[in-house]
């Protein structure tokens, strides 16, 4: 019911493969896992006249929040969905601050598996870094959080927006109530629109509202630079390809950096506000779509190549 | 027989003579040397002689006798045959007469007689029946000597009846004589009283008159008078329905058409007349003709035409000099009949001295002139924009006719039906019309049409009223002047700065707004005309075209679907500056104020169709398109001082927000009854929505300062949530 906010592909090595899930997410706090194998059986029998209908195979559902006397606060969407496919664990990033982990396998489970804690603030983003076991998430109260998963403990608050860096490690427990010492510092900040690593799991991209692109280096367990993409543009969807960083916003524009942070193109796109962008593996073509009824491809180059129309 | 045994004796007795004076001879030739023997046979020879002379005179006698004997019987003979010849003849002469007898016909067959038949006859006259036994042709005799005095008993009758007639004729001429004088007497009594009427304001004779004129009206008008008068009868309705034109043109036009009836009438005859004697000489000549005949025949059908529309054919839009009149609150609409389309057109005008006429009626306060607009009637059935004609026969007689649109007089649909003028719909070439068809049509004649169309004309005037005070109140930026203001717990704190008119001049209406998606389009436009990156703006239009002609296709999809495209002329556009209220907090941004621009699309078929808001953000400093060298140096405090001006980008997400919450769900959230009132609902809402989004934070900012536990924000966009409504 409502909007889908996200669609993420969880194992199966993509769509090439049947035995993978699709999962998605959205505004009714609802995390539906659905076999791919179902949804081509389903394309395959479809007739002109009739469209099966296909069920999920999954469905997690957020908790909600209990207040005194069994009073219950509203369902928290699922804004974005994390599938690390090696734990078979799928992370949902909910509008009640907390990033839900549940386990794909045992579909009957009314209480997620675990929960990160710490925001104060709705998610907007969640990553997942497999193989450090970690989790990054983006935040509307400002920052973004490096999570260990194993322990459910951030090892780091990132401030992307001033790009600074605090250890979470202190004095913060991840069961720590919402308003907690430093929020009043990250309140200032912008919103963490987005976040997105590079396929080696080195770099962080983390988009803010700001319109910048902050970009957090593993390695060095800092911020590597920061780059705007001109006032007005609230960055809301980011991709690391390779040697350039690829962001869009509110604005119908698409950008590129390479990662020195140095703007290479600045392209018009047909949706006004882009929620989302991927790259393909191959060929590193770049679909963009957003708040419009198609969606662009660019090539590697930057340019405009075709507008795929919802009919 | 005795004669011809008495012949041949003598016949035989000669012979036997001969034969012996043969051997007499005989004899002599032998006894020539013997005397007595000569003597003897010479007297034998003499006596033989003698003998044969007696002989000859006997058979001389018998042939004499035979001779006699045959004259006479030849004689009866002739005798027998005269009188045979005679008696010949006779017969002869007799079978003539029977056959004469045997076919003749009277001057007045059986039938043309009307005798009473055997039976009936037997029925009435028994007695001379029996008398006259089993003889037909005495049975006849009576029949007929029967028949003769009932006949003359039957005309003793009709004398009888005949006279009464005339008596009864006499009176009738007498009475009739009365009744005439009656009329004038009457017609005296009515003078008489027209003071009388006037003083208790008694329509009598207006009426009369009108009625008089309604006759003169032609067909479709006098269905839409006889209609709406009729109502006017039946419900007791506050509208009054008037006939409008000149008497003397309409008398003047009945009186030619009739003359050009008789005229065609006496055509027509002549015609045919020069038919016949054109196939009469055809057929004597004998050739064939076909081409003179077609020519001959075109020209008649020419002359005729050119007979009846000699006078108007010029202009497609000749009106009908009477026009009906329909008074209802403060509009006047006419309906007009065009002879050459053959459609009754509809329009819209204040009414003269409106309040002073209706000061009887009950809704007549509401009227004015300002209620009252050309665009009154459009699409008052949904999709009537009357914009073309819809007599299909129009675009066969002259090809590719068009309707002219500047006109005020339209020919809408329901002016047709309310006409009792119902065009079918085309039906494509090889499909011929189904029964289901059929049955439509039936259904489509039975409507209430007349009360449908006053219903729907009584709603439109009263929305439009609602809406002209509305926009009245929003002119003055009065929130509290709208209606929906007393039902509002809390006003908003926004403001209306600003609302004025935007709507392109007529022409540009026209030019640009054929089709709804087309208008759309053109608001869109307006939007991207904002930004000031001549590439963005070069590719959304290079969008644009190609979704123009994917628009076009879609339309014709959805009026498949019954989907009514918005009407071509009188969608008022209207722009509206709403000043966000800044929360007290945030005195740093206070020398900032957010200024939303909305432009609503306010449509004639409001309220049906809902205005539309577009939502832009008013931009004071255009921005300058970054050039990438600046991108390169930029540091944080460039970012951070830029970040302090609110843009269109930066809340592109919110504009769209309020725009769904306004233009799609404040409909939904109505109160019953609060229809008309829908561009105050629209407009308060638009208020409340700006001022979530700026309670919440500076726009595209984060928040200004922690607001509890409750969840701000909701979603990818970034939702806000809005108080209700009211």
């Amino acid at each position: 019911h409502g909007s889908v906010y996200t669609l993420v592909v969880h194992g199966g090595d993509g769509c090439a493969s049947h035995a993978g899930a699709l999962c998605s997410g959205g505004d009714d706090g609802r995390t539906a896992v659905w076999r791919i194998a179902d949804i081509v059986a389903a394309a395959d029998a479809k007739t002109n006249e009739k469209i099966e209908t296909v069920r999920p195979a999954h469905v997690f559902v957020n908790p909600q929040q209990s207040f005194p006397r069994g009073a219950l606060g509203a369902v928290p969407e699922t804004n974005a969905l994390g599938s690390d496919a090696a734990r078979g664990v799928l992370f949902a990033a909910a509008g009640d601050g907390v990033c839900y982990g549940w386990d794909v396998g045992d579909g009957g489970r009314k209480a997620p598996t675990f929960s990160l804690k710490g925001h104060s603030d709705t998610l907007h983003c969640v990553a997942t870094r497999v193989l450090a076991n970690q989790v990054v998430t983006g935040s509307e109260d400002g920052t973004a959080r490096i999570w260990d998963a194993r322990t459910e403990r951030a090892s780091q608050v990132v401030n992307p927006w001033a790009a600074t860096e605090t250890s979470a490690s202190g004095g913060h427990t991840s069961g720590s109530p919402l308003h907690n010492g430093d929020s009043g510092q990250a309140r200032a900040s912008k919103w963490v629109g987005c976040v997105a690593l590079d396929a080696a799991e080195n770099w962080c991209a983390m988009g803010c509202g700001g319109g910048t692109v902050t970009m957090w280096s593993f390695a060095a367990n800092a911020c590597a630079s920061r780059v705007t993409a001109g006032t007005g543009t609230a960055v809301q969807a980011v991709r690391l390809t390779g040697e350039r960083v690829v962001a869009a916003g509110n604005t119908p524009f698409l950008f590129r950096w390479n990662l020195a942070g140095k703007l290479i193109s600045r392209q018009p796109c047909r949706p006004e506000s882009v929620f989302a962008i991927d790259t393909s593996k191959v060929g590193a073509m770049t679909a963009v779509a957003g708040a419009c009824a198609a969606v662009d491809i660019f090539s590697a180059l930057g340019t405009k190549v075709a507008t795929a129309r919802c009919a | 027989l005795a004669l011809a045994e008495m012949a041949s004796d003598q016949l035989d007795e000669l012979v036997g003579v001969l034969g012996r004076m043969r051997d007499a001879a005989d004899r002599l030739a032998s006894s020539s040397g013997d005397d007595d023997a000569f003597r003897e046979a010479a007297t034998d020879a003499s006596l033989l002689f003698l003998e044969l002379k007696a002989t000859n005179r006997a058979a001389l006698e018998g042939v004499e006798a035979t001779r006699a004997t045959t004259a006479k019987a030849k004689l009866d003979l002739d005798h027998k045959r005269l009188e045979l010849q005679n008696v010949l003849y006779e017969k002869g002469h007799i079978q003539k007469e029977i056959r004469a007898c045997q076919d003749f016909r009277s001057a007045y067959d059986d039938e043309t007689i009307g005798l009473c038949s055997v039976a009936e006859f037997k029925r009435q006259a028994p007695g001379e029946w029996k008398e006259a036994g089993d003889d037909p042709h005495a049975v006849m005799l009576k029949r007929l000597s029967h028949e003769l005095a009932e006949r003359k008993k039957l005309c003793e009758l009709e004398k009888e009846l005949e006279a009464r007639k005339r008596t009864l004729q006499d009176g009738i001429k007498s009475r009739r004589k009365f009744l005439d004088g009656l009329g004038n007497q009457l017609k005296g009594l009515k003078r008489s009283t027209a003071p009388l009427q006037e003083h208790l304001a008694l329509p009598i004779t207006v009426e009369e008159k009108r009625k008089g004129a309604a006759r003169l009206l032609p067909p479709p008008l006098y269905v839409t008078y006889t209609q709406l008068a009729a109502a006017r009868e039946a419900f007791d309705d506050d509208f009054e329905v008037h006939i409008e034109g000149s008497v003397a043109d309409a008398e003047a036009l009945q009186r030619k058409a009739a003359a050009a009836e008789e005229e065609e009438a006496r055509r027509r005859e002549e015609g045919a007349a020069a038919e016949t004697v054109a196939e009469a000489e055809y057929k004597a000549a004998g050739t064939f003709a076909g081409d003179e005949e077609e020519t001959r025949k075109s020209k008649r059908a020419r002359i005729s035409d050119e007979n009846e529309h000699a006078v108007d054919e010029s202009d497609p839009y000749t009106a009908h000099p009477l026009r009906v009149e329909l008074r209802l609150g403060g509009a006047s609409f006419t309906f007009t009949y065009l002879h050459n389309l053959h459609v009754v057109t509809a329009n819209v005008k204040p009414r003269e001295g409106g309040a002073s006429a209706n000061k009887g009626n009950r809704r007549g306060k509401g009227g004015g002139d300002e209620t009252v607009d050309d665009d009154l009637l459009v699409n008052l059935f949904p999709g009537d924009t009357g914009a073309d004609t819809p007599n299909i026969a129009n675009k066969l007689r002259v090809a590719g006719f068009e309707y002219d649109r500047s006109r005020r007089d339209r020919p809408y649909r329901w002016a047709q039906h309310l006409a009792g003028l119902d065009f079918l719909a085309p039906v494509p070439v090889g499909r011929a019309p189904g029964a289901d068809a059929e049955t439509g049509v039936a259904k489509h004649q039975q409507q209430a049409r007349v009360r449908n169309v006053l219903a729907a004309l009584r709603a439109r005037m009263a929305s439009r009223s609602a809406l002209k005070s509305q926009l009245r109140a929003l002119a003055r930026c009065d929130i509290d002047g709208l209606a929906v203001a007393k039902r509002l717990e809390m006003h908003p704190k926004s403001q209306l700065r600003s609302w004025r008119e935007i709507t392109p001049q007529a022409g540009g209406t026209v030019a640009t707004g054929d089709d709804g998606p087309a208008g759309d389009d053109a608001g869109e436009n307006d939007r991207y005309r904002e930004e000031t990156d001549a590439g963005t703006v070069a590719d959304r239009l290079a969008g644009h075209d190609v979704q123009a002609t994917n628009t076009v296709a879609s339309d014709w999809r959805h009026s498949e679907k019954n989907f009514w495209p918005p009407s071509d002329h009188g969608v008022r556009t209207y722009r509206a500056l709403v000043r966000a209220a800044r929360q007290s907090g945030s005195a740093k941004h206070r020398t900032v104020p957010v200024d939303v621009v909305a432009e609503v699309s306010v449509s004639p078929e409001y309220p049906q169709r809902p205005p539309t808001f577009a939502l832009s953000l008013e931009r004071r400093v255009p921005p300058k398109p970054l050039p990438a060298s600046d991108l390169d140096s930029k540091d944080d405090s460039v970012a951070a001082s830029k970040d302090e001006d609110a843009t269109p980008g930066d809340a592109s997400n919110d504009l769209r927000l309020i725009e769904e919450e306004v233009n799609v769900r404040t409909t939904a959230l109505l109160p019953t009854g609060g229809e008309d009132d829908i561009l105050g609902y629209c407009v308060v809402r638009l208020l409340q929505a700006v001022d979530a989004c700026a309670e919440c934070e500076r726009w595209g900012g984060a928040s200004d300062e922690a607001v509890g536990v409750r969840q701000m924000r909701r979603g990818r966009e970034r939702r806000k949530e809005l108080p209700p409504l009211l």
